[in-house]
């Protein structure tokens, strides 16, 4: 903070302690690196994988990775039972897993976004209504009921977001709630509501900016466990239909030939393992530099 | 605090009653049953006949009245699939998650207690790196996909341990871990914030200046204080366990409620499902209440918060 004084410009000096704050915090550059990778892999499968990843080579079933005897670097993560290339399959799942993931969150986190605008500022008989019904979801087992509503409407892309969405709103809710709570007793507030600002324009200039950091940090540390939900879901057979390869289903499938190829079940298990991993370093991180209110210690 | 108990009481009861109307919706929407208990080439009279003695050919609104007033009187229906009734399969399953999630919670405990004291008294240290990189990593890895590195090692590898069922006690070894490893980041935070909070109070100072030996301060007066915050997430922390449990079961064959739940939504069971949701929701509502008094019970300062309004 007193590196502030070093630059001449006001503006300027905010965004050089800002940047200093970043470096200071040791950013997570593994993490950085594998969530670039995988943002690469989604945005354009085809540029890293080498095969088809629904074309099947009975020829070349169960084929080991290429470290392991019986391994070649044309399948360089190994084959499935059905002699598809797994490496290509993980890069063509990546897009799928992703995609659900982001929108599932996009949609939670604008539900429970605006649901925990609304409760805190209303307070009221509207407030107790959203807070039960937010905590009665938290206290439920939560993949239960979207396993349920993903095998009641059909497996589709737009039913697992939604299966998703309703398992995580909640969180945003309340932690929106909480903040909202105390926003709308500052200054500002009070002297926008008595200037006579309409509520839609309170929460939209005055409140929603202020809590934008706290929604970005959420978001950031929700991405990890949405996907861990998504591929769940899959696991359980309740998520995008086959062919088009998803991690978690891919991991479903591996199990059939677990003793007999391992590695079909655990590539794409380590894929997912370390893109959660990296999601949830950042989403550390960022909380530390961002919103140290958060924080947990 | 009577105040208390029934407005805390009242809002479970509606809480399940919307639950109920949820499940009840969900599993009417899952399509008609009677087309996978009929052979294919059943006449259309055989199927209506069906349909009659299931009562599903009366309105959805009758359907939920029958339903509701069952379930208050502990009917939930039969299974369409087995023929009994859907609460009995239930009670069957109930005793072995819970068993489960028992032995689950307990190696939860072993593992965030010691850890989370380490981090908290050499805060800052390697150790304290070390326990944080455990609890990123436990919140980074995929239930099922723990379970399955498991079996591969542990039953595959080294032929140690079953990899599925429930015969002996090594049957539970493995389900075991898996379930607890998925509750031992979160735990493990939250006990080492609040021994930190606890050791910067104003009695663990009194208590050192009182020359009481740090042994003692740690496990006995800031570790009971400390543990305090992981029982009041107990409900919490059950309903997790109960909600993983679906995936545990699944991967290592285990008959409990989770599984049950599982066959039951594939085969559109739907007096099954219910009755698993619902069973499910009573237990962890339940939890919570005796919880939330207990925990009011012990602590006069939330008795008072609590009836201000949360």
């Amino acid at each position: 903070m007193s590196e502030a004084a070093v630059a001449r410009t006001p503006s300027r000096s905010a965004l050089v302690a800002r940047w200093r704050g970043f470096v200071a915090r040791r950013p997570p550059w593994f993490a950085l690196l594998v969530v670039v990778a995988v943002l690469t892999m989604a945005a354009m499968p085809d540029l890293l994988s080498g095969h088809d990843p629904n074309a099947q080579t009975l020829r070349a079933r169960f084929l080991p990775p290429f470290w392991l005897e019986r391994g070649t670097l044309v399948y360089p993560l190994g084959t499935d039972g059905l002699g598809r290339d797994i490496l290509s399959r993980i890069v063509h799942g990546t897009r799928v897993s992703l995609l659900v993931a982001m929108l599932a969150l996009l949609v939670g986190g604008v539900v429970g976004g605006s649901l925990g605008l609304i409760s805190g500022y209303a307070r009221g008989w509207i407030d107790i209504v959203i807070m039960r019904l937010a905590d009665s979801m938290l206290a439920f087992p939560m993949i239960l009921l979207a396993f349920l509503l993903a095998v009641t409407v059909g497996a589709s892309l737009w039913t697992v977001v939604i299966a998703v969405a309703l398992v995580i709103w909640a969180r945003f809710a309340r932690v929106i709630r909480g903040e909202v709570l105390s926003l709308r007793e500052r200054n500002f507030v009070k002297l926008a509501r008595i200037a006579g600002c309409g509520t839609l324009r309170i929460l939209w200039v005055h409140i929603l900016p202020n809590v934008f950091n706290t929604i970005v940090v959420l978001l950031t540390l929700q991405l990890g466990w949405v996907i861990i939900v998504e591929s769940s879901l899959s696991f359980l057979g309740a998520g995008i239909p086959p062919p088009t390869p998803a991690w978690g289903s891919m991991i479903a499938e591996g199990r059939a030939s677990l003793t007999r190829a391992w590695w079909v079940c655990t590539m794409p298990g380590v894929a997912l393992m370390l893109t959660v991993l990296s999601f949830n370093l950042i989403g550390d991180w960022l909380r530390d530099v961002i919103d140290p209110k958060l924080r947990q210690d | 605090m009577l105040m208390l108990i029934l407005s805390r009481a009242l809002q479970s009861c509606v809480a399940l009653l919307v639950l109920s109307v949820v499940v009840f919706g969900l599993s009417r929407a899952s399509g008609d049953p009677v087309e996978l208990m009929v052979p294919v080439d059943a006449t259309q009279e055989a199927r209506d006949v069906l349909r009659h003695t299931l009562g599903l050919d009366r309105s959805l609104a009758e359907q939920y009245v029958t339903f509701l007033t069952g379930a208050l009187s502990g009917d939930l229906g039969v299974s369409i699939r087995e023929r009994r009734p859907a609460l009995d399969l239930v009670f069957e399953r109930l005793s072995n998650s819970a068993w489960l999630a028992l032995t689950a919670m307990t190696v939860a405990l072993t593992l965030a207690i010691p850890l989370a004291v380490a981090a908290a008294v050499w805060k800052g240290t390697l150790i304290d790196a070390f326990a944080r990189y455990i609890a990123v990593l436990g919140q980074s890895m995929p239930t099922f996909f723990v379970g399955l590195v498991l079996i591969i090692v542990v039953s595959g590898r080294w032929g140690l341990l079953p990899a599925g069922g429930m015969e002996s006690w090594q049957s539970y070894v493995l389900p075991s871990i898996t379930l607890g490893w998925f509750v031992v980041a979160g735990m493990m935070r939250l006990l080492r914030s609040s021994l930190l909070e606890v050791l910067d109070s104003e009695f663990v100072k009194l208590a050192r200046i009182k020359g009481v030996p740090e042994r003692v301060v740690i496990w006995k007066h800031a570790l009971r204080n400390a543990l305090i915050s992981v029982v009041t997430l107990g409900g919490v922390y059950f309903a997790l366990l109960l909600s993983t449990a679906v995936i545990v079961e699944t991967v290592f064959a285990w008959p409990g409620l989770g599984r049950l739940a599982y066959d039951a939504v594939r085969f559109r069971d739907f007096p099954v499902t219910q009755a698993v949701v619902l069973v499910t929701a009573v237990l962890v509502v339940t939890i919570n209440l005796v919880v939330d008094f207990l925990y009011a019970w012990l602590d006069p300062r939330i008795r008072r918060s609590q009836s201000g309004g949360s």
